[in-house]
């Protein structure tokens, strides 16, 4: 499929030139590149990147993310500048869930998200793996790396078809390079409503101390 | 059948006297089979008493807090239900982050097998 030109416009009808598009915002190649890997699976998307202004898009519609035009018709009494303003509001919402929701890629190694605190006397790192069980993850600790690893299947359930699939199997390896020597016999790792937590108590010699003042 | 919706007319009139939470949109599988539908969401980090699921005809939406460190607002999507579904027996089960939601067709739009009989 070929990047569209202006995928992102929105066509106003006017009665004689036949129409004006207020937004030639053309998605750049980055943009478009994720969106054709998340959607290529969908045979119906290659007609019509995102069925803004078109009608032939069949199945997509039906689950279009972006009603912006429906959303702005069904407001009552908006002045032109204030649907102006929320066509705005939608655009920047749509390109910033687009962002997020491609965040998660398959293959990329960004998944799964990942943060780190540290608590003084420990490092905390959480992982978002909604839908991994224990045994599935495994989780390697020396002195200064830390190593996740593990797997998530994700079947399409028998005798059903897919509308929509935003979910991935992923296979993922990840390794951190910790921020302070620890102590790898007392670590502690949890799972627990999909998030997975790490508690790496440090080694003696990176505890915080209190040096007490004398007086002479 | 199922459309997705954006942000609900109620929370656009609060959007203008203050900021809205940060929205996080989480990735969405949908399934359907003749008897019905399947929504499969990743919610990492939502505990089942959080989770809110209204069905306010036509539109179901689910919204949970979502507090990770650096990445706290609130999950939540949208969906419109057709006319082609039963209300009254959604089902919703939360297990590790993954929520699914079971939506019956009424009986109406099943689609029917029909036996073609030999004379």
């Amino acid at each position: 499929m070929r990047q569209p030109r202006a995928d992102f416009g929105i066509l106003i009808p006017l009665p004689k030139s036949g129409g004006v598009n207020i937004f030639s915002a053309v998605p750049d190649r980055r943009h478009w590149r994720r969106f054709r890997e998340r959607y290529a699976r969908l045979p119906s998307v290659e007609k019509s990147a995102f069925g803004l202004a078109s009608k032939e898009v069949v199945m997509l519609s039906r689950w279009n993310d972006f009603g912006v035009l429906n959303r702005l018709a069904a407001r009552e009494s908006a002045s032109p500048f204030e649907a102006l303003d929320d066509l705005r509001r939608e655009m920047n919402r749509l390109f910033f869930d687009f962002e997020r929701s491609s965040a998660p890629e398959q293959g990329s190694g960004a998944w799964p998200r990942v943060s780190l605190q540290d608590t003084g006397p420990a490092l905390l790192v959480r992982a978002e793996v909604p839908g991994l069980d224990p045994e599935q993850l495994e989780v390697n600790v020396d002195e200064s790396t830390l190593t996740l690893k593990g797997a998530r299947e994700d079947r399409v359930p028998d005798g059903y078809s897919v509308h929509r699939k935003e979910r991935h199997a992923y296979t993922f390896t990840r390794a951190f390079s910790l921020p302070s020597k620890v102590d790898a016999e007392q670590v502690k790792a949890e799972i627990k409503h999909g998030i997975l937590t790490i508690t790496l108590p440090k080694a003696k010699s990176a505890q915080p101390r209190q040096i007490s003042v004398s007086s002479s | 059948m199922i459309a997705e919706n954006g942000t609900g007319s109620a929370s656009r009139a609060i959007e203008k006297t203050r900021p809205a939470a940060r929205r996080f949109v989480p990735p969405v599988d949908i399934y359907e089979h003749p008897e019905g539908f399947l929504i499969v969401a990743d919610l990492p980090g939502v505990e089942a008493e959080d989770l809110s699921i209204e069905y306010n005809p036509p539109e179901l939406a689910v919204t949970a807090p979502r507090a990770e460190p650096g990445e706290s607002g609130v999950f939540e999507r949208r969906f419109e239900l057709g006319s082609g579904i039963e209300p009254s027996t959604i089902a919703a089960e939360l297990k590790a982050g993954v929520l699914r939601i079971e939506l019956k067709k009424s009986a109406a739009v099943r689609s029917r097998r029909i036996t073609v009989q030999a004379p």
